[in-house]
């Protein structure tokens, strides 16, 4: 049995499928690929996959990644190529790479999470920057409160560091964060939603302004899931 | 406006290149109007008499027949069948690859009207099947495969079919499902031994509480097929039971209402003793009957909603009092779904009225605004009860007289008056003719793929 792990993006309308939709698809497109799928055992086998923490409807994914078991090994143009024929538009394989044996699993290889949010354009860049300085190190306490169970989040928990570029012409701005992941870190709706009233912004948190650069492992240094070594906002 | 009738791939052919060409509509109709099984209902003109019903049909034009003759493939092994739909990325209602095994259902049961209108039967050889499932397999990646037929188990040739069927499915451990059972404890083993099972909850149909009243409808099940089905799926490892039922067939009386519980609790019990004393979960579910065109029922009428509603409430009692739940389909549903069933071409006012009035979705309950398709009645000038719940003479003309489905009249006269009568018909796969007609009328035969067991 050989793993592998396949490094993909999820953009264009592939954005808006939610994580089950996006299992479904995978799990039926590795089945038409032809790829010697490993199956669980029991009453009811399913292909052994596993991906990394889902994506919230309507943001992308740049690079991505998702462990499959094959029976065999195969050479990885081949296995790229088949599976990439039967995934929908939107859905593009980058790359696949072989894991060597007793690898952790893509769960454990990552911990936290690069997005990147264009900002809504109707405030100048220096009030992004203030509300944005007030996010990061403000003194007074944020907290975010979770619609659907109202659990209390502390906004600041998470979030680890970000940068604010401005884009040229009409375009707005664009605000990078990494994130940390975990059961106590605020989610990013959550700080999004707690940042627009500091700009004083009416508007609200849209997912399709979203996107999820980078999926990485912070442990002194970033590395990604494919054991490559990256700089801060290194794509 | 224009209908296909049955089996478009057998006619469609040839129109399809020509539907491109430059004609007019008036044209285009013409020229489809010479292909058989075409039906282009400007071309016809349909008189009323004066209580309401059809007097007669017209054709228009000096070339047309006087009735549309549905067509059929006559052997499916050369028919198309669609081996890559669509697979959509988004949950859908039916998430599993479709294996026609075979079209036509002879059981004969009376009320169902896919198993007079798809006649003969006509099996898919074995092979066929096997590179159909082969194709669906690796074009959809579905996990799961279904044996669409409409009574899949009667297939001739099952021994041929499954096991290999079964190898087939096990590299990709694809599941082999059937939407529904035949009521005995054979299908209930076969069915164990399809891989992908989920034992979860196994749907049976008697669809009546009383011998008699299954014989009226010709459901060809009794009370120890159902016992002995019930007890082969415990052993098989099933922990819950779905029954279906039938609340106001004809000749139904408050015996045949009893009969349910009595059956339901017979059936727990035969479970409960199957289980070690262990109770087996029960869920009964019953729907309105609904007279259905080109069925030995389609004089009959629907039952007043008041009586099924009685009906309804008198049975959910019945059955709770023995610890099992209790559905039914909403009775609103079932008597606009009797209406339209047995409508004819005024009803096309009813539909636009309805459309226009914002009905939509309306199989969904909480879209289904009954209020507003009675509006829609009033402004057509029509009463739903004339179309559901009249009972029709076998003299009158019928508003789907026009289309010929190849069931002689007589036959659906006589499975009528057997009905009454409480007589049963033999299904044709074993070998008796009983005379419906279609064959003769097409030149064909039943096509099994081995003779009758």
């Amino acid at each position: 049995m050989v793993e592998y792990r396949i490094e993909y993006s999820k953009t264009g309308r592939a954005r808006w499928l939610s994580h089950l939709e996006l299992v479904r698809t995978f799990t039926r497109a590795l089945r038409r690929s032809g790829l010697p799928l490993v199956f669980s055992r029991g009453f009811n086998p399913h292909p052994r996959l596993s991906y990394c923490p889902s994506l919230g409807v309507g943001v992308a994914g740049l690079r991505e990644y998702l462990d499959v078991d094959l029976a065999a090994a195969m050479p990885l143009s081949e296995g790229r190529a088949s599976l990439g024929r039967q995934l929908p538009p939107g859905l593009e394989i980058g790359c696949l790479m072989e894991l060597p044996p007793e690898a952790p699993g893509i769960g454990k290889t990552v911990n936290c999470a690069w997005y990147r949010l264009a900002l809504p354009p109707e405030q100048t860049v220096d009030t992004w920057q203030q509300a944005i300085d007030r996010l990061v190190c403000g003194s007074d306490p944020l907290y975010y409160k979770r619609p659907k169970d109202g659990k209390l989040f502390d906004v600041r928990s998470g979030l680890a560091v970000c940068r604010l570029t401005e884009v040229g012409g009409k375009m707005s701005s664009v605000l990078d964060l990494l994130v940390d992941f975990g059961e106590a870190t605020a989610p990013l709706r959550g700080i999004v939603e707690t940042l627009l009233p500091l700009a004083e912004t009416a508007g609200s948190y849209e997912p399709a302004r979203v996107t999820r650069m980078a999926l990485l492992h912070q442990n002194g240094g970033l590395v990604n899931p494919l054991g490559e070594r990256k700089q801060l906002w290194e794509t | 406006m224009l209908s296909v009738i049955r089996q478009a791939k057998e006619s469609a052919g040839a129109p399809g290149a020509r539907l491109r060409a430059r004609w007019s509509r008036r044209r285009l109709l013409e020229k489809l109007a010479g292909i058989p099984g075409v039906y282009i209902p400007s071309f016809y003109s349909v008189e009323y008499n004066k209580n309401g019903g059809v007097q007669s049909f017209t054709a228009l034009r000096p070339e047309l027949q006087s009735c549309v003759r549905r067509r059929l493939a006559p052997d499916l092994n050369d028919a198309f069948f669609p081996t890559a739909p669509v697979v959509p990325l988004a949950e859908a209602v039916h998430e599993r690859g479709m294996l026609e095994v075979f079209r036509g259902c002879t059981r004969g049961c009376r009320f169902c009207q896919a198993g007079m209108i798809y006649r003969p039967v006509r099996e898919r050889d074995p092979r066929t099947l096997l590179r159909q499932a082969r194709e669906i397999i690796d074009k959809t990646g579905y996990e799961d495969i279904s044996l669409v037929s409409l009574s899949s188990l009667d297939y001739s040739d099952l021994d041929g079919l499954l096991p290999a069927l079964g190898d087939q499915c096990t590299l990709s451990r694809t599941g082999i499902s059937l939407p529904s059972l035949r009521v005995d404890s054979f299908s209930v083993g076969v069915a164990q031994k399809l891989p992908g099972g989920r034992r979860t909850s196994l749907t049976l149909a008697p669809e009546a509480g009383t011998q008699r009243l299954r014989d009226v409808i010709n459901k060809g099940v009794t009370e120890a097929d159902l016992l002995e089905a019930v007890a082969a799926a415990v052993a098989a490892g099933w922990s819950a039971i779905k029954l279906y039922f039938m609340v106001g067939l004809p000749t139904e009386t408050q015996a045949d209402l009893e009969g349910i519980g009595d059956l339901v609790r017979k059936a727990q019990r035969a479970g409960r003793s199957a289980r070690g004393g262990k109770k087996l979960r029960f869920s009964i579910s019953a729907s309105s009957f609904v007279p259905k065109a080109h069925t030995p029922f389609q004089w009959e009428g629907q039952l007043p909603r008041q009586q099924l509603t009685e009906s309804h409430a008198f049975l959910r009692d019945l059955v709770k009092s023995s610890g099992a739940d209790y559905h039914w389909h909403d009775i609103k549903t079932s008597f606009l779904e009797a209406s339209l069933a047995r409508g004819d071409r005024r009803l096309a006012e009813v539909l636009f009225e309805a459309w226009r009035r914002g009905c939509r979705f309306d199989g969904w309950t909480e879209h289904f605004n009954f209020d507003l398709w009675q509006d829609s009645f009033r402004a057509a000038g029509l009463d739903p009860e004339f179309y559901a719940g009249r009972r029709l003479s076998y003299d009158e003309v019928l508003p789907w007289d026009l289309i010929d489905v190849g069931i002689d009249r007589e036959f659906l006269v006589r499975e009528h008056r057997r009905a009454l009568a409480g007589v049963a018909t033999a299904d044709c796969r074993l070998g008796s003719c009983e005379g419906c007609g279609v064959c003769p009328s097409f030149g064909v035969e039943p096509r099994l793929v081995k003779a009758s067991r």
